[in-house]
C-alpha cells in the first residue's frame, strides 16, 4: 500500500439536510471522518424580523416577535411586552403574571419535547419522536383551546393579555401534569438504559465554560457546563421570585450534561406550572389602563368615554414614552433578550432581539472541529437552534 | 460594591438596580474615570442598568479595562440603532456586558458618525469601529450582523462579511432610510417592479 495522503475534503452539510434542525448549512473540511473546520452559513431563514417591527404599532408588533422562535412563541411574545410594559411604567395584575408563567413554562416543556424527539430521531430513535410529540399535543390543545390556534399564538398584549384562560384549562393542565412524569420516565427508559445512544453522546462535543462564556452561550447549553446561570433567578421577571424551581446544572458539558439538564428542566417546569394554576390568583386579567388596554366590549355601548379609548387605540395605537429598555427573559435556548427604544411615537423606533440561539450558533464553529463527522449530527441537536431566530 | 451571588433573592430585583438605589456601581468609576477621562456615567434609566457613555476612540479599550480590570467576563450583545436626523451623530453603538455568575450588568454606548450614507458602508473614507472581536468571540457572528443589516463596519474583525443577507446584497436594511419594502420594488427600471 501506499502511504496515506494527508488531504483534506471539503463537505456542504444542509441546509436542506434533515438533521440541520431546519435550514443551518455548515461548510465542513474533512480529513478522512474528523473534522478539521466548521463555518456555519446562516441567513437562509431571514425575513427581516427587527425591520417589521418598526413598521407595526406596539401593539400589533407582538405579531413579530413569535414567528422567531415559533417553538416557543410565548416566551418570545413575554420578552417583547415586558419591554413596552417597562418603557410605559405599566404593572400588570397577578392573575395576568401568573397565566403568563403558566405559559411560558408549557412553552418551555413543548420546546424541549421538540429538541428530544427530533435529536433522538437524528440518532436512530424513531419511537421517541412520536412519543415525545404525543406529549406535545396535550400543550398544543391547551394553547388552542385559549388562544385559538396552535403556533404563533400572539396571546400577550402590551398590558395583559388576549383573553383569560377557558374554564376548561384547568382541568387539561392537571391532566397534563399527571401525564408528565410518567411521559419523562417512558423517555428515560428509551434513551438513558440504551447503550448506543450513551455511546453516542457520552464525552461528544465537550464545551468548556470558558469558550460557552467567550462565545455568549446561554440557557441550557451553559448550565451543562458548568455556570448556574438562569435569568429566571437573576433578574426575576413576571413574578418568577414567587415560584420555587431548581436550576438543574452539570459540569460535563457534553452533549449528554446537555440532555440531562433539559430533561431536568422539563421536570422543573411541570413544579412551576402546577405552582401557577394551583395559585392562580382570580382578578382581572389585564391592565385597566384605558390608554393602553381595550375596554371591555359591554362598555362601547354604554360609554362615549370608551369608544373613543377603542377607536383610537385600534386606529393609532398608543404612543410610548422614548427612552430604551433592554429587558431579558429565560427562553427554552437562552437568554432572549429585547432592546427596545422608542422615540415617543406608535411605532418602535428599533427592537433587537439578541437571540440566543444565534449565538449557540456561532460555537459550532470551534465546537465541531475535532470532532467526527457523524459526531456533529449529536452536537448540532444538542444546541438545540431554532433557525427562524438565529436568521429573524 | 455589591458581591457576586449576595444580591440573588435580595430585595432590589438587580444590581442594577441596587446600584441605582445606593448610588454605586458595578465597577470602580473612579479607576475607570482615570484611565479615560472622557468617559460618562449615566444613572440607571427605566431598566435599572447602569449605561456608561463612552467617546468612539476608546471603545474597545474601555471595554478591553472592564473585563480584564473589572471581570466582565460575557458579551451579551451588541447592536446599533439608527438615528437619521440626530445632530450628534447618526448611529448609538450598544455593547451589553455582565459578569457571570454575578448578576452585575453595563450598558457601554457610543455614537458613531461619518459612515458614507452609500450602499457600500466598507467604502475609503468610512468612519470604522475598532472590533471586540479579539476581546469576546461572540463578538464575531453580532459584529457581522450589524454592519450587514446597519452597514457600520468594524476595523480589526478577522472576516467582515455579511452574515445573513447575500453577499451581492445592495443596502444595508435595518437603516431607517431603506424602504421595508426592499429596494428593487421601488426601482421602476428594476425587472422586479410592478
Amino acid at each position: 500500500m501506499a502511504e496515506t495522503t494527508t488531504e483534506t475534503m471539503v463537505l456542504n452539510m444542509g441546509p436542506q439536510h434533515p438533521s440541520t434542525h431546519g435550514v443551518l448549512r455548515l461548510i465542513v473540511e474533512v480529513d478522512g471522518e474528523t473534522i478539521v473546520r466548521c463555518q456555519p452559513d446562516i441567513g437562509f431563514l431571514h425575513t427581516g424580523i427587527e425591520k417589521q417591527f418598526e413598521t407595526h404599532t406596539w401593539q400589533q408588533a407582538v405579531t413579530d416577535s413569535d414567528r422567531m422562535d415559533y417553538l416557543s412563541p410565548l416566551t418570545n411574545n413575554l420578552g417583547y411586552v415586558l419591554a413596552v410594559e417597562r418603557l410605559m411604567g405599566i404593572e400588570v395584575p397577578p392573575r395576568c403574571q401568573a397565566i403568563r408563567v403558566l405559559f411560558c413554562e408549557l412553552s418551555r416543556i413543548a420546546s424541549h419535547l421538540v429538541w428530544l424527539g427530533t435529536s433522538a430521531l437524528e440518532l436512530g430513535a424513531q419511537s421517541v419522536f412520536f412519543y415525545c410529540f404525543q406529549a406535545r399535543e396535550a400543550i398544543l390543545d391547551m394553547y388552542e383551546a385559549t388562544a385559538g390556534v396552535r403556533m404563533n399564538l400572539s396571546y400577550m398584549r402590551v398590558g395583559g393579555l388576549m383573553y383569560d384562560i377557558p374554564p376548561q384549562l384547568p382541568a387539561m393542565v392537571a391532566r397534563f401534569l399527571e401525564e408528565l412524569p410518567r411521559w419523562i420516565s417512558d423517555f428515560r427508559a428509551l434513551l438513558d438504559g440504551n447503550p448506543i445512544f450513551r455511546e453516542r453522546v457520552q464525552g461528544v462535543g465537550v464545551l468548556t465554560k470558558e469558550r460557552a462564556l467567550a462565545f455568549g452561550v446561554t440557557g441550557p447549553s451553559l448550565r451543562a457546563s458548568g455556570v448556574p446561570w438562569d435569568v429566571r433567578k437573576a433578574y426575576p421577571y413576571s413574578g418568577y421570585e414567587k415560584y420555587s424551581f431548581d436550576v438543574p446544572t452539570s459540569t460535563a458539558g457534553d452533549v449528554w450534561a446537555r440532555y440531562e439538564v433539559r430533561m431536568a428542566e422539563m421536570e422543573e417546569s411541570g413544579k412551576i406550572v402546577r405552582q401557577a394554576i394551583e395559585g392562580m390568583p382570580e382578578g382581572a386579567w389585564k391592565t385597566d389602563d384605558r390608554k393602553v388596554a381595550l375596554p371591555p366590549r359591554e362598555e362601547l355601548h354604554r360609554s362615549m368615554e370608551a369608544l373613543i379609548h377603542h377607536f383610537k387605540l385600534v386606529a393609532q395605537g398608543f404612543p410610548v414614552p422614548a427612552g430604551a429598555v433592554y429587558q431579558a427573559v429565560e427562553s427554552p435556548r437562552g437568554e432572549l433578550g429585547f432592546y427596545v427604544v422608542s422615540d415617543g411615537g406608535t411605532h418602535p423606533h428599533r427592537v433587537r432581539v439578541r437571540p440566543p440561539s444565534f449565538y449557540n450558533t456561532s460555537v459550532l464553529t470551534r465546537l465541531l472541529e475535532g470532532c467526527l463527522l457523524a459526531d456533529a449530527v449529536a452536537i448540532i441537536a444538542s444546541m438545540d437552534m431554532v433557525m427562524g431566530e438565529v436568521d429573524r | 460594591m455589591a458581591e457576586p451571588g449576595a444580591e440573588a433573592g435580595a430585595e432590589p430585583k438587580t444590581e442594577g438596580e441596587a446600584a441605582a438605589a445606593a448610588g454605586t456601581l458595578p465597577l470602580d468609576l473612579t479607576a475607570l474615570q482615570a484611565r479615560f477621562p472622557d468617559v460618562a456615567y449615566e444613572q440607571p434609566g427605566i431598566d435599572g442598568w447602569p449605561v456608561l457613555r463612552l467617546p468612539l476612540k476608546d471603545w474597545r479599550d474601555v471595554i478591553a479595562h472592564l473585563r480584564d480590570a473589572e471581570g466582565f467576563n460575557i458579551l451579551v450583545d451588541l447592536l446599533a440603532v439608527d438615528w437619521p436626523e440626530r445632530p450628534e451623530g447618526r448611529f448609538d453603538l450598544v455593547a451589553i456586558l455582565r459578569r457571570l455568575p454575578s448578576t452585575a450588568q453595563v450598558r457601554c454606548e457610543t455614537i458613531v458618525d461619518g459612515i458614507a450614507s452609500g450602499t457600500n458602508a466598507a467604502a475609503p473614507g468610512s468612519v470604522r469601529v475598532p472590533s471586540l472581536t479579539p476581546l469576546f468571540e461572540s463578538a464575531d457572528w453580532v459584529e457581522r450582523e450589524v454592519y450587514d443589516l446597519m452597514g457600520i463596519a468594524f476595523e480589526g474583525h478577522p472576516d467582515m462579511r455579511r452574515i445573513l443577507l447575500p453577499d451581492d446584497w445592495e443596502g444595508h436594511p435595518l437603516r431607517r432610510d431603506y424602504p421595508v419594502e426592499g429596494p428593487r420594488v421601488l426601482d421602476p427600471t428594476s425587472k422586479y417592479a410592478h
